[in-house]
């Protein structure tokens, strides 16, 4: 995070700004009909009835033209940028590695979640050719941190001694007893 | 004698009325129960929920002058009974993740901005309750200070006052650091 930024938000109004500008995880175009059919459900089989026929919904969504992103599902981007430090607190201490090579990068991944996870654990798994800036002879690094619903970015410092065929960085994300496996080739690098 | 066409055309007509009067602000209600639950799925079932539970109630629907204001206060109450009152409840939630994507270099700004809004998402779950209600309605949803009162049930000062409080106390979250750099070695 640039200090600039930190120095903007100082304001009122760029604070209400950035406030007003946070992102949401909008619905798709048929949300309201859906939402008004599983509303009709729930109340009872004497009100399953005829949202599909209703004229108002159907012209209202024409009128409006309503667009809108969808995501069903966390999905992760995969960033790499150099010289970006990561915001990502809590990483597990561990014993100082002196670095011996020269290239450091930060590789980036950005998490979609579509809900809040609160002491969620991330553990990175990297290939034999790259290593953690500053843990050199480890190849997993764990530790817990809160995801938020949205947009969600961790940066991590590393090493690569073989560009051209650098591998394969698993993350594997754990909350409340289930677990998701990501897995990013660093062919691109 | 044949009232059963009558009332069936009566039950259809009601819920198209009902349908009528609340559909503009379905999606207002998700937006608000969105920034509450921070979930899409605990979003749609709370918006579900109350329209569910408004459905024989046209009559008061008919008769409120500022319906959105009020179905997002109807929204705030239940989101208070069904999820507030139950956040120390063990049930586990499952998640999901998608695959990766790729993307090149040139991004700094848009990582710069998932920080921002990852500091402020930080910043307001530090806020007590009270407080980032307010925010979350006023400064998020764009909501007045007078419709933010009625939603919350408070008065208008009270309002005003937790507002200032609260970016006086989000600034110095976000100054103070509350996600620094961190060094891995």
């Amino acid at each position: 995070m640039p200090e600039r930024e930190f120095v903007n938000l100082l304001s009122d109004d760029e604070l209400r700004r950035q406030l007003r500008a946070l992102p949401l995880d909008e619905p798709d175009n048929g949300f309201e009909i859906r939402l008004l059919r599983r509303a009709l459900q729930q109340r009872g089989p004497e009100f399953r009835a005829e949202i599909s026929g209703l004229k108002i919904v159907g012209d209202s969504l024409v009128r409006l033209g309503l667009v809108a992103l969808i995501f069903l599902t966390m999905s992760t981007v995969f960033v790499l940028l150099p010289g970006i430090k990561s915001p990502v607190a809590n990483y597990t201490a561990q014993e100082p590695v002196p670095s011996r090579l020269s290239e450091v990068r930060s590789v980036h991944f950005v998490l979609h979640s579509k809900q809040q996870m609160l002491g969620a654990i991330i553990r990175i798994v990297l290939p034999d050719n790259v290593s953690f800036d500053g843990y050199e002879h480890r190849r997993v690094l764990q530790w817990e941190t809160d995801i938020f619903a949205g947009r969600n970015r961790l940066s991590l410092p590393v090493k690569i001694s073989n560009e051209k065929a650098a591998g394969e960085i698993l993350v594997e994300v754990k909350y409340r007893g289930s677990s998701k496996l990501l897995r990013q080739n660093l062919t691109k690098l | 004698m044949y009232t059963w066409p009558k009332a069936l055309f009566h039950k259809r007509s009601s819920q198209e009325h009902f349908s009528g009067l609340v559909y503009p602000y379905i999606r207002t209600m998700y937006r608000m129960a969105y920034r509450w639950t921070g979930s899409r799925v605990d979003a749609e079932d709370l918006v579900q929920d109350v329209l569910s539970g408004l459905l024989n109630k046209v009559s008061i629907l008919e008769k409120t002058e500022r319906l959105g204001p009020w179905l997002v206060k109807v929204l705030y109450h239940r989101y208070v009974d069904l999820y507030r009152r139950q956040c120390a409840s063990p049930i586990d939630e499952s998640f999901d993740l998608q695959d990766v994507e790729s993307c090149s270099d040139g991004r700094s700004e848009h990582c710069s901005n998932l920080d921002l809004e990852r500091l402020l998402n930080r910043a307001l779950l530090m806020l007590g309750p009270g407080w980032r209600d307010v925010v979350l309605l006023h400064d998020v949803e764009g909501y007045t200070a007078s419709e933010v009162a009625e939603i919350l049930d408070i008065n208008v000062g009270t309002v005003k006052s937790r507002l200032h409080r609260a970016h006086k106390k989000l600034k110095k979250i976000i100054t103070e650091g509350t996600i620094g750099e961190v060094h891995p070695c």
